[in-house]
């Protein structure tokens, strides 16, 4: 396929042939080999989930409304908690920004074809459905569904209700679920495991070895950085928390005691396994968004970012520290008071580099010429939200505090600041920013922006009352409270409202925007610098009709155009 | 046209093997259990055990593996997750010894 | 339908031909990935390694003499014959980068025959357990005689043991499957990613046991 058979035209819009329209047919999306279609594939997936785990929380928060609610049963609210968890995490944001725009962006941003392992890559979309078909058999509660199904109901539905987290012994007894269920449940989880893996692996061996010439390591735009970062997190702390969940089904099934007390097990063993994972698996979350931020802003502040280096050492920092911070999640749980010491101490650390990259964002904006498009507002959104989120998160590391704090709602307020706040609000930025180059279409900019608000307001409306609530000393997961908090309660209910429309706006925008929208999208609508931003919208199946050379520094706004040898204005 | 990757001919191998076959010889020999507690070094023989192994592992890695004359990024992706072993070890033993448990006959130490 | 992404040409030995990279780089990208993939490996073996470390510290008496049931004489045979498994695999490859497809199918098939004296080993020592009751399940397993302890050794010794036995199955399987293409005269001094590929992952199932056959069967 040469440059003629593309007819890119003069604003680089790629009508005809495509990425999404070269091949057509349900075949070609389901076993594509093509990065950007896989990337479609899991946001597609992803939002469903999303959705449904959306749905989740609204009931949760509807039945909070009273102290004394009878909406649900309480072992209902306990399975609806745990979906909420298990969804969001295991089934949305993990994969999250990496696989939807990681796996559109990174080949694009390093001027490659694809990333290094085309099927590796359609393997991993594939054990991810496969992980959430386990998951959804397990929702089911089969044991209870065949009973009532043959007309003798063995007790409830009652899919798993341990919480995300899984914690033993409540999840090795036969009480959590159906005992079938938390098995189930728990596999899911494993598999999805092995998805993240091979998705952290592709990314690695493709940041290594297929970068353009002349793109060194520290020409690399921020985002890629960031993808490296998650993606070493992913391939090193995914198989513990695999290993662990198989473990825990080797305890129900086989009987041993690793994890119960009574069975001359520990249940202490089990969290240092589980968040050994699960608390570098934040990071994985969120520094991927910190990298769409570290992209957006330069973009619409029209300034070089301030301090390339310490974002990228902040970033593979920011890796490296996750590991050894994990046990602040079991301050009460009897550990030894020098790991509790040992722990507090690590976790002041991790706020270091985060706190530099704000700092990086906010001098990047200083001066700048500030445009407030959608994707400017979700970004500075998210430094705001997430300065929130990272200053809870210091109260939560001093231990003296902790002992008040964990448990209650102010780690739940915390968590969604820093997971909703930051990461979604961090996915929902980069979709806006890199709608045209996806799509080819622009999306209602009124409407994104109106949807934004709703989110803001919505999201701060829901969350800030849960830090007082926790304060005064609402625990979580709890179904009932005492009426003294339910005006902090009703109050966060009311922001969830506006938090779900404003989301449910800003995709149907996006949506039908790219199924209605007649208006062509340039190459670079926002004129920025960037190998991605040279690729024609949408770009056609081997991202590039003519090889990328790397010239322009990517954050090198306000250099003079002939110093960049771009006389005749950037391209778009 | 160059050669893809580094090649070791048989006869090293075959060197490498003896000295496992050896070494493996030599962990037997030192286990108390084997040797009806004749060799006992108490509460070294762990370490010793898992010193020979380490060597035993060095030498399938660098040799049988071609560690030696790999790139350095394929050493730094052996030694991270080699340190995390190691720090998860760590973590788990700053936690269990250090315990002050109120009732010692629930406790594991 | 567009072309096929991986198209062989060129004769026999020759390199896949990949869209969007060249056939070294393919090479290289391919065994650090594997190598990647090993990594995966150690983390998964290390929580179980952990978990025997500090049971053995918790409970060490116990450890100690339930390990007394183990058949140092099995094990180490186990571990003599991975050994040299893990050595034909090397030499397999070797093979391959003299263009010897012969060399890698004949190394190859020892390195299975004692992946299989591996397993079968491996099934008489589990049936014994059984038959002495050393087993989840049995009578001895259920009755008060057998303390927790007790229980807690052999569940982390079935564990690691029978995960460690899976990817020996495993490794067989990716040997065979590169026995096949070497039958058909596949590789080359071009081309031999899958041979070097398999026999990573079979030393790593060599790697694991090097340190399970003395910490399961030798301390004391």
């Amino acid at each position: 396929m040469g440059a003629a058979d593309y007819q890119v035209d003069e604003k680089g819009h790629l009508e005809k042939n495509n990425y999404l329209n070269c091949e057509k047919g349900l075949k070609s999306w389901l076993f594509t080999i093509d990065h950007k279609r896989i990337a479609l594939l899991y946001l597609g997936a992803m939002i469903l989930f999303f959705l449904v785990g959306g749905l989740a929380a609204v009931l949760i928060r509807l039945h909070l409304w009273s102290s004394d609610s009878k909406l649900l049963s309480p072992d209902m609210y306990n399975v609806l908690f745990t979906l909420h968890g298990v969804l969001m995490i295991f089934l949305f944001i993990v994969p999250g920004i990496p696989a939807v725009l990681g796996n559109f962006l990174l080949p694009l941003m390093i001027g490659a074809k694809d990333v290094a392992f085309p099927r590796l890559n359609l393997f991993s979309f594939w054990i991810y459905l496969l992980g959430a078909l386990i998951g959804f058999i397990g929702l089911l509660d089969p044991v209870w569904l065949v009973s009532k199904i043959k007309g003798s109901a063995i007790g409830t539905w009652m899919p798993l209700d341990t919480g995300w987290t899984f914690y033993t012994p409540y999840s090795t007894s036969t009480g959590a679920g159906s005992g079938w269920g938390t098995i189930i449940m728990t596999f899911a989880a494993f598999v999805l495991g092995f998805s993240s893996i091979l998705t952290g692996l592709n990314f690695i061996v493709t940041i290594h070895r297929l970068r353009a010439p002349g793109l060194t390591w520290f020409k690399l735009p921020v985002f890629v950085w960031s993808l490296y970062a998650t993606s070493i997190i992913q391939v090193l702390a995914t198989p513990v928390v695999g290993i662990t969940l198989l473990l825990l089904i080797a305890e129900k099934v086989l009987g041993v005691g690793i994890f119960d007390p009574e069975k001359g097990g520990d249940p202490i063993l089990y969290q240092h396994f589980f968040w050994f994972y699960s608390h570098p698996v934040v990071y994985i979350m969120v520094l991927p968004a910190f990298g769409i931020i570290g992209e957006i802003i330069p973009i619409f502040s029209r300034k070089p970012i301030f301090g390339y280096s310490a974002v990228v050492f902040s970033s593979v920092g920011i890796a490296a520290v996750s590991f050894i911070v994990w046990a602040h999640h079991m301050y009460t749980a009897g550990m030894s008071p020098f790991s509790q010491a040992f722990f507090s101490a690590t976790t002041f650390g991790v706020a270091i580099p985060t706190a530099i990259k704000v700092f990086n964002w906010v001098s990047t904006m200083y001066k700048g010429a500030i445009s407030f498009e959608a994707p400017m507002l979700y970004a500075m959104a998210f430094v705001f939200l997430f300065m929130i989120a990272g200053t809870t998160g210091i109260f939560l590391a001093t231990l003296g505090l902790d002992i008040f704090y964990h448990d209650t709602y102010f780690v739940v307020a915390h968590f969604h600041y820093t997971i909703q706040g930051g990461a979604v609000i961090g996915l929902i930025a980069g979709l806006h920013l890199w709608f045209p180059k996806i799509t080819g279409k622009m999306y209602n900019k009124k409407l994104a922006i109106f949807a934004f608000w709703l989110i803001f307001i919505g999201f701060n409306v829901t969350f800030l009352p849960q830090f007082i609530l926790g304060v005064q000393g609402m625990p979580r997961r709890y179904a009932f409270y005492i009426p003294e908090f339910e005006p902090m309660h009703r109050l966060s209910t009311i922001g969830m409202f506006f938090n779900a429309i404003g989301y449910t706006l800003a995709l149907l925008n996006l949506a039908l925007s790219w199924v209605f929208s007649k208006e062509k999208a340039p190459a670079n609508p926002y004129k920025a610098l960037g190998l991605e931003w040279q690729a024609p919208s949408p770009p056609p199946h081997d991202n590039f009709i003519n090889t990328p050379i790397v010239t322009v520094g990517r954050y090198d706004y306000g250099k003079p155009l002939e110093d960049l040898g771009l006389k005749g204005g950037v391209s778009g | 046209m160059a050669e893809l990757g580094h090649v070791i001919h048989p006869r090293v191998f075959w060197k490498v093997f003896a000295v496992l076959v050896f070494l493996t010889i030599i962990t037997v020999i030192l286990s108390p259990r084997v040797s009806g507690h004749i060799v006992d070094f108490g509460k070294v023989n762990i370490l010793i055990a898992l010193s020979i192994a380490t060597i035993k592992a060095s030498l399938v890695l660098m040799y049988f593996m071609h560690l030696k004359f790999e790139g350095p990024w394929i050493l730094v992706y052996f030694i991270l997750p080699v340190s995390l072993l190691i720090l998860m070890i760590a973590g788990v033993f700053i936690d269990n010894p250090l315990r002050i448990d109120p009732s010692p006959e629930v406790n594991l130490s | 339908m567009a072309e096929s992404v991986y198209s062989k040409v060129g004769g026999r030995g020759a390199p896949p031909v990949y869209h969007h990279i060249d056939p070294i780089n393919a090479y290289h990208a391919a065994k650090f990935g594997m190598w990647l993939f090993l990594a995966t490996e150690i983390l998964l073996f290390s929580v179980l390694f952990t978990a025997f470390a500090i049971y053995n510290w918790a409970y060490f008496e116990s450890f100690q003499h339930a390990a007394t049931k183990l058949d140092w004489k099995l094990g180490g045979l186990n571990t003599l014959i991975l050994l040299f498994s893990s050595c034909t695999a090397a030499i397999a490859v070797y093979k391959a980068q003299i263009n010897d497809n012969q060399g890698v199918v004949k190394n190859f098939t020892v390195s299975f025959i004692c992946g299989l004296a591996f397993l079968v080993i491996k099934y008489f020592e589990y049936s014994a357990k059984y038959r002495h009751g050393y087993f989840p399940g049995t009578e001895l397993w259920n009755s008060a005689e057998f303390s927790t302890q007790y229980k807690n050794y052999f569940g982390l010794y079935y564990v690691m043991t029978g995960l460690h036995a899976l990817h020996v199955l495993i490794g067989m399987g990716v040997l065979l499957w590169v026995i096949f293409l070497a039958r058909r005269e596949r590789f080359s001094e071009k081309y031999y990613t899958p041979v070097e590929l398999a026999a990573l992952y079979w030393h790593l199932v060599d790697l694991i046991w090097i340190f399970l056959f003395p910490l399961l069967y030798l301390i004391d």
